[in-house]
């Protein structure tokens, strides 16, 4: 009965249940043999007080700490942070209660990290968040190491680079007072142009022009990655 | 969070300054090393757009500080002078948390031997599992060997934000070039 008594309490809390019972929930479903110690939810104070307390008989352990523990803790439910349950068997020393604080800190980061990683939302569990979040980075970081060597590949030396992306970023910095930065580059003065809408007589260099007509109508749109491919394409046209 | 456009520009400006300075160098390169160059002068770029207020741009920065010949870093740290005391700092930060780790060690040994209740069996195989993890997420995450399981997380996720912004960048300037070719 009381089994049953906290069962049901435990998992209809579990969807409404705070970033705190992270750890409830990993151990719940793996041991239900000793599920009774699991530590009751805020929500459901009384029910799981006294199947606490009748749990709490069978075992030889601090009961009377326990049930005291309870009464504090469901007192402070009301407050905004630090719900601190310790688990049954376990002291209510600073130690505990500081790591379980701990936790719940970490609890919370880790939710904003789910948020983050595209597809962390269903996972449930810290471990297997935390493996999506590796992948992820690896992946990042795998990424960037395969484009600079692609960009180091298609350069022959870093200049043409330079100058794309200086044109670039003259594109996607519009409104920064930018081109005191370009001056070396006297190639670029000429063609930046706020609203690039000439770009021929810039660059004079006829059997080019042809190669003009598509950068120039992607030039009118001013979104700004899309206007800093634009402005990349068309500088390194003019510089080959 | 940061805001994730203004880092971008950040980043591209100071990766093509970086550029800058490598082509200034007349030096023929191969294949390798231009690559290296161009990954160290955006790593770089990214760490010092972040302005050091985290703890993996201070790693970047430190690390990088280390490698004489290393031209690039010397005109970044003329604009980043107020970072070489945080770099300073971020090392004495390293041993103070590695030496209160052997603390918490040392004395945290007998507890961990106290026989646990049967219910805790899923937690330490669960322990376990996370600790594994955010011991590999360490390694991933410059200069996060020092930091404690709480604030590798919080430099994790900057870090990934990071990396987004240069992954998005660098994609642009590929796609850019490889149209034109």
């Amino acid at each position: 009965m009381e089994t049953d008594n906290s069962l049901e309490t435990t998992s209809s809390i579990l969807p409404n249940s705070s970033p705190n019972n992270f750890n409830l929930v990993k151990e719940e479903p793996i041991d239900s043999d000793s599920l009774h110690n699991s530590s009751p939810n805020l929500s459901d104070p009384i029910i799981s007080k006294s199947t606490k307390r009748k749990e709490r008989e069978k075992n030889v352990k601090s009961s009377a700490k326990k049930s005291k523990n309870v009464a504090n803790e469901t007192d402070g439910e009301e407050l905004p942070y630090v719900h601190v349950r310790a688990r049954r068997g376990q002291a209510t020393d600073s130690h505990s209660l500081a790591e379980r604080a701990r936790r719940e800190k970490i609890n919370a980061r880790m939710k904003l990290l789910q948020e983050l990683v595209p597809g962390c939302n269903k996972i449930s569990g810290t471990a297997m968040v935390l493996d999506e979040i590796i992948n992820h980075v690896q992946s990042l970081q795998h990424q960037v190491e395969f484009l600079s060597m692609r960009l180091a590949a298609v350069h022959p030396n870093i200049d043409i680079n330079l100058d794309n992306i200086f044109s670039a970023e003259s594109g996607s910095l519009m409104e920064c007072s930018f081109p005191a930065m370009v001056s070396p580059q006297p190639l670029s003065h000429q063609l930046w142009q706020p609203d690039g809408l000439t770009p021929q007589p810039l660059w004079g260099v006829e059997e080019m022009n042809p190669n003009f007509i598509t950068p120039e109508n992607s030039l009118l749109s001013y979104d700004s990655s899309g206007n800093s491919v634009s402005l990349y394409t068309n500088q390194l046209k003019m510089e080959l | 969070m940061h805001n994730s456009s203004q880092l971008k520009n950040e980043f591209i400006k100071r990766w093509v300054q970086g550029l800058h300075l490598y082509c200034s160098s007349k030096k023929e390169m191969n294949l390798l090393e231009r690559k290296k160059k161009i990954k160290l002068s955006a790593d770089i770029a990214l760490a010092s757009a972040r302005n050091s207020a985290t703890c993996w741009s201070k790693a970047i920065i430190s690390k990088a500080k280390k490698d004489e010949g290393n031209t690039n870093l010397v005109n970044n740290l003329s604009r980043l002078e107020s970072k070489l005391m945080y770099a300073h700092k971020k090392v004495t930060c390293h041993k103070r948390i590695r030496s209160k780790k052997i603390l918490m060690r040392s004395c945290g040994v007998g507890k961990k031997m106290k026989p646990r209740h049967g219910s805790n069996l899923p937690t330490c195989v669960a322990k376990r599992l996370v600790k594994k993890r955010t011991q590999v997420l360490k390694r991933l995450v410059p200069g996060g060997e020092s930091m404690d399981e709480y604030s590798i997380i919080k430099e994790a996720l900057d870090y990934m934000l990071s990396l987004r912004v240069q992954v998005d960048v660098m994609k642009n300037l590929v796609n850019a070039t490889t149209n034109l070719n």
